[in-house]
Order: structure tokens, then sequence, then C-alpha cells
């Protein structure tokens, strides 16, 4: 194994290692309902309006600590501490039941109910004063034992002076135990290692860009934008809007030419513009690389093999746009639809990876052109600039219609949107003194600005040892989602049925339609968010049943799922006094032509934000 | 000394000592903690066990028996294994029961009497249910 892959295999076990043996982070979720979710290692998505609470655990701390080198910590004390910090919350627990088992027993001499709150408090009690035994233990340990035992015997005494009830007794023994371990985190807050400091810190990775997110107590961050992903609105956006009239355009035409017509047509629109926008770039760069060729630089040998491999690069594309253009400007290349849109998809991605290697060779050949630049060399910039341009026209004229296909891809397959690189602690994040830091902080999600659906959180604890060298990082990621209970409206084109006796020819209506959803993702399954998407809604359809171009309102209940890729429901003309049956097939088809917007041919959802 | 929750055995009486402890195991089930012996340790433990058994209607209750034979034949009728047997037989100072008739702790003569160890034992018998 090459160093290089041993530090990664360290960078990435270490983290895991440390979190089976003892957390140093606690993190609990709070959301807008008032839920909360233990962020244990099996959730890795949280929903995008909550809170997460981080629990820093100082013993675990102090332990990594010593284990990276720091004098060993007073006997017995974390082993001691962590024990009663467990049995501390079991009693705490207990108290409340054992009370109402009480007032149940003396209002309906329950007693079952009162045994079984009494075994529980006294498995609670029997927790407790397991520390308070000091057989077996000598030095500090047993000191500090004897302490608590004596402690709890007075409290015991109290408590039998004072005639107390079972759960006012156990009350005051688990504030014993309280105190207790109050002094003993103060034991171990003075013998925590010096020179030992953690690093807290927090980012958001959306599509656009990653950035560092404040987190209160540990960084001189300013709080970003406040921004909440509203969960009921069920207004259209702009951008729906727009698509509604692109839909109703797209099923009046549906209507009139057929599917497979219409469907070729925005294909046949789509690839001229392409083929059209890439030419003229890539004319403009071979006339820029012409005019270079005559000047003196172009002879530097360093230019040669790069200069070499944009122009191969360049022919091979014009090469293979002018087969584009043939085939696409031409008569239908397909025989149907299906096999159009398909042979589309997969050309368009031999366009991108051909363009993608020009624009690799271009990064490469401009930064030797930087080099001659600096010389002074002034056809040095002059190309370098025209090859940036014609390298942003080409890589833009493909990403406007095939950015929807690798969105898609990239929200049901959760491809990385991150950089785990541009993830480092920055001069804002403080290195705290494991004695003084704050046992915890809020992450308010919506205090991190602009985020969607399938954008990134990640909290990362470092610990550093005096050296400056051994620090160990502990990561974790979660991607957010809108996991509550929320609605989300979409924009579409759907196929009416009617089922009884109509004007429609054919067996389905092309109709552009609004539907409102209720959905809800899910904590444990990815794919819940990202693919099954399954929702529940009311669907309404401007149809036209009795062909007489004036529009008939439907309303009907729309399943959706797939993303809404899939829609099936049924719905009444109101108008027409007609029941009908309705789908919608959706493919995350790219920006063609007519069939412009988010999943062409059933509408993209859109959040309500 | 309190006599509150206690009942204290008759000596020279067996059968009045067993019918009295039968009651409060069998007839009353109630957690009790069971003193054996008598001098200024057994009174001092009786008298603490006594304070911890809580308000009247908490199910503790304390026997006091200060002849350990005498209630043999009820001990033997409990449920309890071989090595809590052999430390009552060995002079320990209580044991407790549980609503299940079971012997949950017994309580040793080289054990600290003070308020932890009662009120462990109490609780031992309450958590067997």
């Amino acid at each position: 194994m090459n160093r290089a892959a041993a530090l990664v295999l360290t960078v990435v076990t270490v983290p895991v290692t440390i979190w089976a043996a003892s957390p140093l982070l606690t993190l609990t979720e709070r959301d807008q309902d008032g839920g909360t979710t233990a962020l244990g290692n099996d959730i890795s998505i949280v929903d995008i309006n909550s809170v997460i609470e981080l629990k820093l655990e100082r013993t675990a701390l102090s332990e990594q600590a010593v284990a990276l080198g720091a004098k060993p910590l007073p006997e017995g004390l974390v082993v001691d501490l962590k024990l009663l910090s467990s049995a501390l919350e079991q009693g705490a627990a207990a108290i409340a039941p054992l009370n109402e088992a009480w007032a149940r027993f003396n209002a309906t001499r329950d007693e079952k109910a009162l045994r079984s709150a009494t075994q529980v408090a006294a498995s609670a009690f029997l927790s407790i004063v397991q520390l308070a035994n000091t057989e077996g233990f000598q030095g500090e340990a047993a000191l500090r034992r004897r302490r608590f035992r004596e402690a709890l015997d007075v409290a015991i005494g109290a408590a039998a002076k004072d005639n107390l009830p079972s759960g006012r007794r156990l009350a005051a023994y688990v504030e014993v135990a309280r105190m207790h371990i109050s002094n003993m985190r103060r034991e171990l807050e003075a013998s925590a290692p010096n020179g030992f400091y953690i690093q807290l810190g927090a980012w958001v990775a959306t599509k656009a860009a990653q950035r560092a997110v404040h987190l209160p107590g540990f960084d001189v961050y300013p709080e970003g934008e406040r921004f909440t992903v509203e969960r009921w609105s069920i207004t259209l956006t702009e951008e729906q809007r727009r698509q509604l009239k692109q839909m109703t355009d797209l099923a009046q035409s549906i209507n009139e030419k057929g599917f497979a017509a219409t469907a070729r047509a925005a294909v046949k629109s789509a690839a001229e513009a392409i083929l059209q926008t890439s030419q003229s770039a890539l004319e403009d760069a071979t006339a820029a690389i012409e005019s270079f060729r005559t000047s003196a630089s172009a002879s530097a040998n360093s230019l040669k093999t790069p200069l070499d491999a944009v122009v191969q690069d360049i022919t091979a594309l014009r090469d293979l746009l002018a087969v584009l253009r043939g085939k696409y400007t031409g008569s239908s290349p397909a025989s149907s639809a299906t096999s159009l849109l398909e042979g589309a998809v997969a050309d368009f991605q031999v366009a991108a990876g051909a363009v993608k290697k020009l624009a690799s060779d271009v990064t490469v050949l401009r930064s030797q052109l930087a080099t001659e630049a600096t010389k002074g060399i002034v056809a040095a910039t002059t190309l370098s600039n025209a090859l940036e341009q014609a390298k942003n026209a080409l890589e833009k004229a493909l990403s406007d219609k095939l950015g929807i296909l690798g969105d898609s891809l990239t929200g049901v397959f959760g491809v990385s949107r991150l950089a785990e690189e541009a993830m480092a602690f920055g001069k804002e994040v403080q290195k705290l003194d494991l004695a003084s830091v704050p046992e915890g902080t809020l992450l308010d999600l919506v205090s991190t600005g602009r985020r969607e659906p399938g954008d990134l959180v990640v909290i990362k604890l470092a610990l550093g040892g005096p050296d400056g060298t051994r620090n160990q990082a502990l990561t974790r990621r979660f991607t957010m989602h809108r996991v509550l209970v929320h609605l989300e409206t979409t924009v579409s084109v759907l196929f009416a049925s009617p089922l009884a006796k109509t004007e429609v020819k054919g067996p389905f209506q092309a109709a552009p339609s609004y539907s409102v959803l209720i959905r809800c993702g899910s904590r444990k399954h990815p794919l819940v968010n990202t693919l099954w998407t399954p929702g529940i809604g009311l669907n309404l359809t401007a149809l036209n049943f009795r062909h007489n171009d004036t529009p008939e309102l439907g309303v009907g209940v729309v399943f959706s799922f797939l993303r809404d890729f899939v829609q099936v429901g049924f719905g009444y003309n109101v108008f027409a006094d007609r029941a009908y049956g309705f789908f919608g097939l959706g493919l995350p088809l790219p920006n063609l032509g007519g069939l412009s917007g988010p999943n062409a041919s059933i509408g993209g959802t859109a959040g309500s934000n | 000394m309190e006599f509150r929750k206690t009942t204290v055995l008759p000596l020279g009486n067996p059968a009045e000592a067993q019918r009295l402890l039968r009651r409060w195991i069998f007839d009353e089930p109630h957690i009790v903690f069971v003193a054996l012996g008598e001098g200024a340790v057994a009174e001092a433990l009786v008298a603490r066990a006594g304070r911890l058994a809580g308000p009247d209607e908490e199910k503790r209750w304390v026997v006091w028996a200060r002849s350990e034979k005498d209630i043999d034949d009820v001990i033997v009728q409990l449920n309890v294994d071989d090595a809590k047997k052999g430390a009552i037989r060995n002079g320990a100072l209580a044991f407790s029961v549980s609503f299940g008739n079971e012997i949950a702790d017994v309580v040793d003569r080289n054990d600290e009497l003070d308020n932890v160890r009662v009120e462990i034992a109490y609780a031992r018998a309450e958590a067997k249910g």
C-alpha cells in the first residue's frame, strides 16, 4: 500500500474506531414538530429545517487525549463517571412513573402497576448504589466511592426521618448521584491534559458551493442567512408558472400532432441549437489557434504537446458534431419516439464526453500559455482567452440541455456534492482547551442559508495535542431532506381517459395539470427521499372533453411516486360532468426545445421554498 | 426503637413465631426484612430497618426473629439458593424476602451496617418483583 493510500485509510478508519469505542460527540436532531431523534451511526438523513444538538463527551475526549499521550487520568474516575451517569439517567427516568403508579394506586388500588414501577425504581437504585461499593477498590477510587457512600447514607437517613414516599426518596438519591457526578467532573477537569485542544466545525454543501457554518461557542463565523424551507405552501413558483405555460403548449401539440411527432420535433429543435452553438465555438477556437501558430511562441517546446492535444480534440468534436448534424437535422433518425429519445440522450452523452476531454486539455494548454504570457507574449494571452470562451460556450450549450439529466441522477443516487479537502478548519474555528470547552452547541439548519433537499451538512471534530502533529478527527455527514410531512406542488402533462362517452378522439387526452401532494421522507431509507418519493394529493387539470376550445376543470385524486415520473389517479370533469382516469409518465428528459422544463413530459416538482 | 412497621416474633413459641412470619410473607405479601438474633447489633439493625420501611402504605415490613431456629421451617419454604441458605445458617444478621417469596439478599456479619446496606436489602427484594 502506498503512503497516500495508507493516509486515506487512516483518516477514514480512525473516526469509526473512536466512535465505536466511545462516542466523543452525541448528536440529537430536534425537528420543527418538536420530535427528537438520536443521530446514531445508523442515521445519515436529517430534516432540512431541524436543529442539531451537539453534545461533547468530555470524558471520552479526555480518554482520547490519554490515548494521544497525555498523562493518565485519576484512577477509575472515567469508569465510575460513565457508570454513575448511566445509573443517574436510569434513576431519573424511574421517578415519574413511580409517582404516577402511587397516584393510581391511591385512586384505584392498582397494586400490579405499583409493583412494576417499584421494581424498576429498585433496579435503578441498585445501579446507583453500586458506585458506593468500596469492596475491592483501593487508593483514590476507594476514597471516591467512600465519599459517595457517606453522602448516600446521609440522604437515606434524612429521607427516612421525613418519612418520604418511595418516589421522593429515589429523587433524593438521584440528586446525590448528580452531585457526585459534578464532583467527579470537576476532578476530571482539574486533571484535564494540558496543551490538548479540540476543534468543532460544520459545513453545508450545496450543489453550487460548500460553506462553513456557525457553531456558537466554537467559532467566530457570522450566523448565516435565515432560510426556512416552507412546508405548507401551495402556491406555484415563478418557474412552475413558466412550466405550466409550456405544459399547456405541449399538451396542445400532443393532442394535435400526436406524442411521437411532438417528441421528434423537440429533439430536433434542441439538437439544432446545440450543434449551432458548438459549431460556432469550435470555429472561434480554431481561428484563434491558427492565429497563434503564426506567432513566435508557438514554437516553444512546452506548448507543442498540449496544443496538439487541443487541436486533435477540436477535430474529433467537429467530426462528431457533423455526424450528429446529419442525424438530427434531416429526417427523423428513429422509427419510434422512445428509440428517438434514447438515442438522443446517448448521443448527448458522447458529445458531453468529448467536450469534457477538450475542456480538460484546454485547461492544461492554458496553464502553459500562462507561463508564456508572463514572458510578455501577447499572442499567448489572446489564445488563452479565446480558448476559455470557447470552452465555456461548449459547456454551456450542453449543460443547458443536459443539466436536468445530471440533476436527476445526482438526486436519485446521492452523488456526492462534497469536496472534503475544502472542509478544513478555518482560522475562525477556535482551538478550545479541553478543560474549558463548552459541553455542546446547537446547529440550527435554518440559520445556515439557502439549501435544498439533497444538500449535505458535515460536522467535524478534531482533537489536537501540544506537539501539533497528533490529532484525530471524527466526521459525521447528513443529507438534508424534507423528512417531516409537507406539501409539494407539481405541474405536469397528464393523459386523461374519460370513463364515459365524450368528444375526445382516441383513448386519452393530454392536458396540463397542477397537483398539490402531501409527502414525508425517511431518516433511515434514503431512496424514499430520492427515488420512491411517494405522495398523494389533489390534482387540478385543464381538460377539453367537449372539444370546443373552452377549458374544463378536472378535479382528482393523484398518487405520485418515483420523483413524480409516475402519476396515476381518478378525477371528475366538473363542467362536462364526466369522471375520468388519468396517468402521467415522466422521464428526466433534457431541456428539449418545445419540451423545455424539468421532467419534460411530466412537470417537475418544486419545493415550496 | 421504632416498631411502627415491625413485628417481633415471640421466643419459646416456634409455632406462633412461624404463624406470624408466614402471615407477612404469604398471607399479606410484603417485602419483608427479617432480622435474626439478639443483642445490640440486632437491635440497631431492626431499628434502622424500621426507619427505612417507608410510609404506612408502602409494602415494606420488618420481622425480628430473635431465635433463627424457631423460623427454620418457614425458611425452607422460601425460594432460596444454597449459598444464601448457608449464609443464614452461619450466623447472618438478616435477610430480605421478595413479593415472590424469594430470599433476595442476606446481610452478613461482615457487612457495613449502615443505611445504604439496609436500603440495598430492601431494593434487592423489590427488584425481584
